[in-house]
């Protein structure tokens, strides 16, 4: 019985869990989905694969995890190939708030966005990418 | 039970045969989830931009023709484009457009030569100009060609960095007339005049000018190999020395036109030409559209991507408000007028100055252009902008011509029977549109240009005159993408 009971309680906490990672991972879901109606405002200058494009921004396949300014395809402004961090949550976030107060003198026109919200399922789907 | 129904349907069609007679009841109205109005290249954007996030539109254009300012002349022997035709190596959306519709981009080949002046009745070849007793301006203005006295002055005093500099209340000192500018630093009394002669000095808010100066150095900050930038009197110049990639300046091969005609077919049906919008109606769940034929588009959203100089025609229920009425119903348009035609011989030859010609006269620019490779003599443009534009549209175009050329004549004797004037556009001429362009007059800018661009209830807005960063094609895209992004985010 007692082992029964720990056995429930241990697989009840289990499916609570599972349960838990299973919300998680669908408001990320819905977050990323939501994002990826908000990339057309990305869509003019980036591309999403690896196809070769003329857009002048570029590729944001991978995008979360690469180091700033570091792919060898594209010619990135002076700024941002010098700049040394990483894309990752905060950084994306500062970015896509303004991108002339993170890295100045880079030259992505575009004014930011100010709804968190927004930026952040933007992220959401980046991270899908 | 059949015949029943037979009959109940022949019922039917007789009540909406009779409804279709009937005089005085209005036609179904035709439901989206957007109306968009104006079917240029803002409009079309929005349209496309929702259309691909799986929203059902429709595009109501007043003429019959889509592509507003975006118009080549498809039936006079050069080809010409009447309004936009320059597209930068960093104008993202008309170049990712391009891609997606397949047309290709070429390297702008429109060459000016040298540009002679003729001022004060006198003529100075622009070798000359800086040490001449014709040029009245002083200190550095002297070595400026009178032609961009008003553009290489302002570019000097342009304080703007970034592209939404012009928005930033530290810069409103700036939102005067080029004339008060001037002024204050210093401009000389000549200088001020030959500029007034390309530029409205008085009416035109320097710092709407000068967020487009930034925009253009924006291109070539965008553009590591090119080494020189030419400086034009009117647009922008290709560089030399480009290795790769891109132009500065581009065309669309076979015209501009091409890239609205394609996104207007990506729409299909849902661009509707021969619609003149008369009235917007908007309640706390829908809006509806109405157009002066009587018909009536339903929707959640309406898009006004109309310029403001004919949105103020159009009735708005509840009614606009605020800073946002004071611009729609103040904003000004102002003026471009160009002739177009061949150069049968090279009369510069003749009298020895330079083929190009600018003047303090009736007409205010003559620009000869090298032949392209698949021409056998060179082109010319006579070019008005502003308050000289608006001056020569005054007239008929047949008159315009008449005048423009015996004006060439007479102080250019050596033209006669040379020229082979084809066509002229004037956009001021064109009643749906009223000018090729919006202008801030002094001070609209911290009055309204923040304000303008803000959904009022229903209605969103597009249209280059809400532009924030762009200028030329890419700002009537960057508003239209604005307006379709804000719906979009609204679920």
């Amino acid at each position: 019985m007692v082992k029964m009971r720990t056995v429930l309680s241990v697989g009840s906490a289990l499916l609570v869990l599972l349960a838990g990672n299973k919300a998680m991972a669908n408001e990320q879901a819905k977050l990323a989905a939501k994002g990826k109606a908000l990339f057309v405002v990305c869509q003019a200058c980036h591309t999403t694969t690896d196809r070769a494009s003329i857009k002048i921004g570029p590729s944001l396949q991978g995008i979360v995890g690469r180091d700033a300014g570091s792919l060898t395809t594209f010619s990135y402004s002076t700024a941002l190939s010098e700049a040394a961090f990483s894309w990752d949550e905060a950084s994306l976030d500062k970015w896509l708030q303004s991108p002339a107060t993170l890295v100045p003198g880079n030259i992505m026109s575009f004014a930011g966005l100010s709804d968190e919200g927004q930026r952040k399922a933007i992220i959401a789907y980046l991270k899908t990418l | 039970m059949k015949t029943n129904r037979r009959q109940l349907m022949k019922g039917a069609l007789a009540l909406s045969a009779l409804s279709m007679a009937s005089p005085g009841r209005a036609k179904a109205a035709e439901t989206t989830s957007v109306t968009v109005i104006g079917g240029g290249l803002s409009g079309l954007n929005s349209a496309l931009m929702l259309k691909d996030a799986g929203y059902d539109v429709i595009v109501l254009e007043a003429s019959d023709r889509v592509g507003g300012r975006v118009y080549t002349a498809d039936g006079v022997e050069t080809r010409p484009e009447y309004g936009a035709s320059q597209i930068g190596k960093s104008y993202a959306r008309t170049i990712s457009l391009c891609e997606r519709f397949n047309l290709k981009l070429i390297p702008e080949h429109r060459k000016l030569m040298a540009m002679s002046n003729y001022v004060n009745g006198q003529w100075v070849k622009s070798t000359d100009w800086e040490h001449s007793e014709v040029n009245k301006t002083v200190g550095d203005e002297r070595k400026i060609p009178p032609a961009l006295l008003s553009s290489k002055i302002l570019t000097g005093l342009n304080p703007l960095k970034s592209l939404t500099d012009w928005l930033d209340p530290q810069f409103s000192d700036y939102d005067i007339s080029i004339y008060d500018l001037f002024k204050q630093h210093g401009v000389s009394e000549e200088a001020i005049r030959l500029a007034s002669a390309t530029t409205d000095i008085h009416t035109a808010s320097a710092l709407g000018l000068l967020q487009e100066k930034n925009r253009g150095l924006f291109d070539l900050a965008f553009t590591k190999d090119v080494q020189e930038a030419v400086d034009r009197p009117y647009g922008y110049g290709n560089g030399k020395g480009m290795s790769e990639g891109l132009a500065l300046i581009n065309n669309i091969e076979g015209g501009c036109s091409r890239l609205p005609e394609a996104m207007a077919a990506a729409l299909g049906d849902s661009v509707r030409t021969g619609k003149m919008v008369r009235k917007i109606n908007m309640s706390k769940t829908g809006a509806e559209v109405t157009c002066m034929d009587g018909s009536r588009f339903k929707s959640d959203y309406v898009i006004s991507a109309l310029p403001f100089s004919t949105l103020q025609y159009v009735s708005v229920f509840p009614d606009l408000q605020g800073k946002q009425a004071e611009g729609v119903f103040k904003l000004d348009y102002v003026d471009t007028s160009r002739a177009f035609g061949i150069i049968e011989e090279p009369f510069w030859e003749e009298d020895g100055f330079e083929p190009s010609f600018f003047s303090d006269e009736t007409v205010q620019m003559f620009w000869a252009l090298e032949k392209r490779p698949d021409e056998d003599k060179p082109r010319f443009m006579v070019v008005f902008t502003d308050a000289a534009a608006s001056r020569i549209d005054q007239y008929s175009k047949q008159k315009a011509l008449a005048v423009m050329e015996a004006e060439i004549n007479r102080i250019r004797p050596a033209t006669k029977g040379k020229l082979r004037f084809l066509d002229m556009y004037g956009w001021k001429n064109n009643p749906m549109i009223q000018g090729c362009r919006h202008m801030y007059s002094p001070g609209q800018i911290n009055r309204f240009a923040r304000e303008i661009v803000k959904p009022h209830y229903r209605l969103h807005f597009a249209g280059e005159h809400t532009r924030r960063n762009d200028f030329g094609m890419e700002s009537a895209l960057e508003s239209g993408e604005r307006a379709a992004f804000e719906i979009i985010s609204l679920g």
